[in-house]
């Protein structure tokens, strides 16, 4: 066991976020949103959306080692319940959400709510804004 | 104005002449780059052992003895290509592991970021010698697990045996 490392408690918890480490990216008009969550089987998590602006999850990662954790001569893996609120930037839609586990990281790719709006170009400089319509 | 510290001004004022010659702006840069450093997030070059979120060790691994292998429990969450592992004694005591974790696609925009990818490498005091052989890896759901075979096995004092109860 690490020194500072409380015994069965994720290392993440101590982290600003309180919870597993993620990403978010913007592709064109999807979020997608990437958790690390190595050690975790797909059933040891839930993952869901509350309204559409945050993702929920929240589970368990086993421990699997042969030996107790006070044998590990190194433990720095988490494990242990967890679970973390992530909000968004913006909305996002449960129709059409597709998540993903593999290899220790959940991936969920969720359509983003926007109103695309039409723009009435009155002109732009070095253009001929009416040619190109 | 940010000094280096009080004491070193009282002690020689050997400060001063850096204000003297780069105005005092420089000590506001030099903590900016201070903050900086520490705030980065986790670059695209090659990192040393430490998160993103601060002081841990990365990648955080398990270690256990038995009584043939040392084994090592790594979490490498997201690798795609056995290619993206490399793993070197630097003696029979010192493991050297490196890995490339897959960066968010460059198309995308990223919002927020705090999972460690891009090169990682770490260097482990190993507890018991061992031998430099070929290794068999597992990698599942995001762990690496190394099984190196024991210079002297069967005679490690660290060694943990988990007995059955029948």
């Amino acid at each position: 066991m690490n020194k500072g490392q409380r015994p069965g408690q994720p290392p993440w918890q101590e982290q600003a976020g309180g919870g597993p480490p993620y990403d978010l990216v913007r592709e064109g008009d999807w979020l997608v949103l990437c958790i690390a969550l190595p050690g975790a089987g797909p059933g040891d998590f839930r993952i869901s959306l509350v309204g559409n602006r945050q993702v929920h999850i929240d589970g368990t990662i086993p421990y699997r080692h042969p030996v107790p954790r006070d044998g590990l001569a190194m433990g720095e893996r988490g494990y242990g319940p967890f679970s973390r609120t992530i909000s968004l930037p913006l909305p996002v839609a449960a129709a059409g959400a597709g998540v993903q586990f593999d290899r220790g990281v959940l991936t969920a790719r969720l359509p983003l709510q926007l109103q695309r709006l039409g723009l009435a170009w009155e002109g732009m400089e070095g253009t001929d804004v009416a040619s190109s319509r | 104005m940010h000094r280096p510290d009080n004491g070193s001004r009282r002690t020689g004022g050997q400060w001063d002449w850096v204000s003297q010659l780069l105005g005092e702006e420089i000590w506001e840069q030099v903590q900016e780059g201070v903050r900086g450093t520490r705030s980065a997030a986790f670059p695209f070059g090659r990192s040393e052992a430490r998160s993103a979120a601060g002081s841990a060790a990365h990648p955080a691994l398990d270690l256990y003895l038995t009584a043939y292998e040392v084994v090592l429990s790594v979490a490498l969450p997201g690798l795609t290509s056995p290619n993206h592992v490399v793993v070197s004694l630097a003696d029979p005591l010192t493991l050297v592991l490196e890995a490339y974790l897959e960066p968010p696609p460059q198309q995308a925009a990223v919002l927020h970021r705090e999972r460690q990818t891009g090169f990682i490498s770490r260097t482990i005091s190993l507890p018991a010698a061992v031998r430099a052989v070929d290794l068999p890896v597992r990698y599942q759901s995001g762990v690496l697990e190394l099984r190196l075979p024991l210079a002297q096995p069967g005679n490690g004092e660290n060694v943990v045996s988990l007995l059955n109860v029948e």
